[in-house]
């Protein structure tokens, strides 16, 4: 259900298609949706249904074919890649499937890299990973290198990751894919609570309907349409 | 085998990137040889190839021929031994020479017309009258034939080419030989006022059943200023070519090593690049010894293709470098030095091997992150 | 952001020694080669041609016949002291040269004598130790430093030719000639060492070798060249580094070590190009998820520079340490020497080398897609 307040981000009637060489195929097929402060929304679908293309459209990660994909208001058409990458920077939080940390910098150094692509003081940075990473109880763990961490721990710096420059919305693309079931429910319990306590717009993709279960609203998609 | 050549095929940009690398380092190595070989021969030529079976020369002048005078009274003394059946006067010595209108510095040797020392010709015939020369083949690029004539700028006197010679170069500059009689006229003319010119060296056959050691000890039995040597030796010897020759074998060797490092890299980032794909096959049953045979036919093909193309270039920059730049391209050359290659190439990948033969099939399972 | 990519850049190459280690390894070879090949190029040109460059002098004058060549230049006395008197000469001097041998502590050793006019332009600047000698003083010399090697000290006696003893009494550096010792003594010493290697040059009081000549400061070298051609016409007059050039190999020898140097510092390029190449694919995914989390493309490639310019570093230090030692360890007959300059020259070509070999990876490195972070993500 939606507040009167603006949603963090629109999308409306958004298609995108990619030329393959072999035809065109469209991964997302005019869809309409709202993600608003404080609620943590699940895509789900089947793999190839189009819920990372998706995903990739609310982040500014892509640019649609048709249709609109507003963010706090802003057309993200208008905006260059250099304003993209900004927005990401500041305003997106991401976490990924496999939480793609750099290998050679310590869960501290991880998280408070975001923080230098925001233009963050290094020290900043670093002393707001350190207190990000103690939430997370990864405190003991901040010297660690992700070679050292286990696949839970691993997601769970990521998503400190994405928490560091205060971002507006958290987008989450199968952060449990990798994990046993007792980890994958305490990441997206964290997700959950993450985007409660943040008051930013989350939107997590799956195809679990466990983990799915665990949002405040869930979205159905099936060869690129919002079926639900 | 064909899994290792399919890669090669069908991810052409890595290894194409490698190749053209290689390619010039092999390419590298055989000009190194070449010039060097070619470098040396322009240096010592003359005096490697005689066809004496001794050279004596000036002991004071410590095995270089330039600076070399012997007394032609030696000779009867040389003559006398035993061990010597023939012994002629040979000269040296630097003129200057007009050549279709340009001037160079020549060495002129006197040789002959017989005896030993001669040189064979592999065109037209030997000097045999005055006036008559002969000259090197790398210098025929001068503007030389068989007939043309040119001019001794520091007599006048017109030399006509009667026949050429091969790989008798001296000093790195146009080598000519004349008769000793024609040698002796033109250094008289340049010197006039001396009393005669002497010879640079003494040529000397042996006689039958003795041998080099036995007549250079002989010689230096009669107590004269002189030493004898075999020619190759003597030009082994000769000033600037045992530092030419150690040159070029270190450039060579560090070039060799260059290819061993630069493929042993290429080959160890490839493994790491690949891990997964390896721990995969080897998850799915493929035996190591099929792995490390892919490797070793990939580092083959990468050396035979870069040798190849690196010997490609070498044979089109001999044909366009211009006649000054001492560059030659030969086929045996790069034979062995594509050998050498191989050799150095699979040795080099010995260290990707052994990280092969470790590579876990349980890898396979995890997930990177 | 230049603060940030170079401490990532650092980061990355320090907790991953391995790697940095054995591509820096790599990478030294190469530039070793190229050192190695520059450095051999530097002391063949250096041993051939020191005589004429310890020389303060502007102007080299030699007797058309000898073709620019020391060895066989004879120049009239009276044409040298006439040059003197040619517009913007001033001053003027004679060398003579003459392949010989020389009579060291530890045995016979090829050199070449040179016979100067002192205190005049045909006098080494290079003295290290000692003093030169002076015109009509007999019997003495002053020897290059390469002597030192076969035992000679000041205060030694040499013996010219099998016959001619002169006494050591200086020490020049930086005045071989075709990679020979040179032995520096009066005009009259060289004249009769010549007669009696070459008797058929005769003993021409009247003959010098080359003539040297310093020329005003305010006159164009070329210009009184030309002046003292016009003057005398059976000269040739050419600036130093002409005679220089003329000096036998020289020419040849630049020209093929240039070439093989450019192939080498050409391999270098390449292999740089293909280590960056291999490098930004195997990181892709990393480049992407940088991208995706808002790392702007200069970020990256300047950290792929910074990587790429410290690599060179440590190669060129390893290259440089490969070459000095084998500079100490090979023989004499091999001219193998590594100067700073040669270092700096190299250094640069290598340094354009790498960046110009890296361009191609950065470029895909500025072109990453982050939406290839995802997992499904871009196509």
């Amino acid at each position: 259900m939606m507040t009167e307040e603006r949603a963090v981000v629109e999308v409306e009637a958004c298609t995108k298609t990619f030329d393959t060489g072999a035809g065109v195929v469209t991964a997302v097929d005019d869809v309409s949706l709202e993600l608003g402060r404080g609620e943590l929304v699940a895509l789900v679908g089947p793999s190839g249904s189009g819920k990372t293309t998706l995903l990739s459209l609310v982040g500014a990660l892509l640019t649609q074919t048709a249709g609109t994909v507003r963010f706090e208001g802003t057309d993200l058409t208008e905006l260059d890649d250099r304003q993209r990458t900004a927005l990401r920077a500041t305003r997106v939080g991401l976490v990924f499937q496999t939480a793609a940390l750099v290998p050679f910098l310590t869960a501290a150094e991880n998280v408070a890299l975001v923080g230098g692509f925001a233009g963050m003081a290094p020290a900043a940075a670093r002393s707001r990973a350190e207190q990000l990473l103690t939430e997370l109880e990864l405190g003991a763990r901040k010297n660690h290198r992700p070679g050292q961490l286990s696949g839970g721990e691993q997601q769970r710096v990521a998503i400190a990751r994405a928490m560091l420059n205060e971002p507006r919305l958290l987008l989450a693309d199968e952060p449990t894919a990798h994990l046993d079931r007792q980890r994958g429910l305490q990441v997206i319990d964290l997700v959950v609570a993450t985007v409660h306590a943040h008051q930013c717009a989350g939107m997590v993709v799956t195809h679990d309907e466990r983990i799915a279960s665990k949002a405040d609203r869930i979205l159905h998609i099936e060869d690129g349409r919002l079926v639900s | 085998m064909r899994f290792g050549l399919r890669e090669v095929l069908r991810e052409p940009g890595r290894f194409l990137l490698i190749g053209v690398a290689v390619s010039l380092l092999i390419g590298l190595v055989v000009v190194f040889s070449g010039i060097g070989t070619r470098h040396v021969d322009d240096l010592n030529g003359a005096v490697a190839r005689s066809s004496a079976d001794l050279l004596v020369l000036a002991s004071g002048a410590e095995g270089a021929v330039q600076a070399s005078r012997v007394d032609r009274a030696d000779i009867e003394s040389l003559i006398a031994l035993p061990e010597v059946l023939d012994a002629r006067p040979v000269g040296e010595a630097r003129v200057g020479g007009r050549i279709d209108g340009a001037l160079y510095d020549l060495s002129l040797w006197g040789i002959g017309p017989e005896g030993p020392g001669v040189a064979p010709v592999i065109e037209g015939r030997a000097a045999a009258r005055d006036g008559e020369a002969v000259i090197d083949v790398a210098d025929a690029h001068l503007g030389l034939e068989l007939g043309s004539t040119f001019e001794v700028a520091d007599t006048g006197e017109r030399l006509t080419v009667v026949g050429f010679t091969e790989g008798r170069r001296f000093a790195s500059i146009p080598t000519v030989v004349v008769t000793y009689a024609q040698w002796e006229r033109t250094l008289d003319a340049v010197f006039a006022d001396a009393d005669g010119v002497e010879p640079a060296l003494i040529a000397i056959e042996l006689a039958a059943g003795h041998t080099p050691v036995d007549a250079i000890a002989a010689i230096s039995d009669l107590d004269l200023p002189i030493i004898a040597e075999v020619p190759e030796v003597l030009a082994a010897n000769l000033p600037g070519v045992a530092g030419t020759r150690a040159s070029f074998a270190s450039a060579t060797l560090v070039a060799l090593i260059a290819v061993s490092a630069v493929t042993g890299l290429f080959f160890l980032l490839g493994l790491t690049y690949r891990r997964k794909t390896y721990e995969v096959l080897r998850a799915l049953g493929a035996p190591r010894g099929l792995l490390i045979r892919a490797l070793i036919a990939q580092a083959t093909v990468l050396v035979l293709g870069a040798s190849l193309v690196g010997g490609g270039l070498v044979m089109i920059a001999a044909a366009l470098a211009p006649p000054r730049v001492p560059l030659s391209f030969s086929a045996g050359l790069l034979g062995q030095v594509t050998v050498t290659a191989l050799l150095v190439t699979v040795l080099s990948t010995l260290v990707a091997i052994r990280r092969l033969r470790r590579i876990d099939p349980a890898g396979a399972l995890v997930v990177d992150p | 952001m230049n603060g940030r990519a170079v401490a990532l850049g650092l980061t990355e190459l320090w907790r991953t020694p391995g790697r940095t280690l054995l591509t820096a390894g790599v990478l030294s070879v190469l530039l070793f080669l190229t050192l190695t090949l520059a450095g051999l190029a530097d002391a063949l040109d250096r041993g051939s041609t020191g005589v004429l460059r310890s020389l303060d002098a502007d102007i080299v004058v030699f007797n058309e016949e000898a073709r620019l060549q020391l060895l066989r230049s004879r120049v009239p006395r009276p044409m040298t002291l006439g040059a003197a008197f040619v517009d913007g000469v001033a001053q003027v001097g004679t060398l003579a040269l003459v392949p010989t041998s020389a009579e060291t502590p530890n045995g016979r050793v090829r050199v070449t004598l040179v016979g100067f006019s002192a205190t005049t332009p045909a006098e080494p600047t290079t003295l290290v130790e000692g003093r030169l000698p002076v015109d009509g003083e007999p019997g003495i010399a002053a020897v290059d430093v390469a002597l030192r090697s076969h035992g000679v000290r000041l205060g030694d006696r040499l013996v010219l030719a099998g016959e001619r003893e002169v006494e050591v009494v200086g020490f020049v550096e930086d005045s071989t000639f075709l990679q020979q010792p040179t032995v520096w003594v009066p005009p009259d010493v060289w004249a009769r060492v010549q007669v009696s290697a070459f008797p058929e040059a005769g003993f021409a009081e009247q003959l010098v070798g080359a003539t040297v000549i310093r020329t005003r400061p305010s006159a164009d070298p070329t210009g009184v060249a030309v002046a003292i051609e016009a003057e005398f016409e059976d000269l040739q007059a050419v600036p130093l580094r002409q005679a220089v050039l003329a000096i036998p190999g020289v020419d040849v020898q630049r020209r093929t070590f240039a070439v093989l140097v450019a192939m080498s510092v050409a391999v270098l390029s390449l292999v740089v190009g293909l280590l960056f190449a291999l490098l930004v694919t195997e990181r892709r995914s990393r480049w992407a998820t940088l991208r995706a989390l808002g790392a702007p493309r200069e970020l990256l490639v300047a950290t792929l520079l910074v990587q790429g310019v410290v690599l060179w570093m440590l190669a060129l230090v390893g290259g440089s340490l490969g070459t000095a030692l084998l500079a100490r360890v090979v023989p004499d007959a091999m001219p193998l020497d590594l100067r700073l300059p040669v270092v700096g020259l190299v250094g640069i070509a290598s340094l354009v080398a790498t960046v110009v070999g890296s361009s191609v990876a950065l470029g895909r490195v500025a072109r990453t897609d982050p939406a290839a972070a995802m997992s499904e993500g871009a196509r």
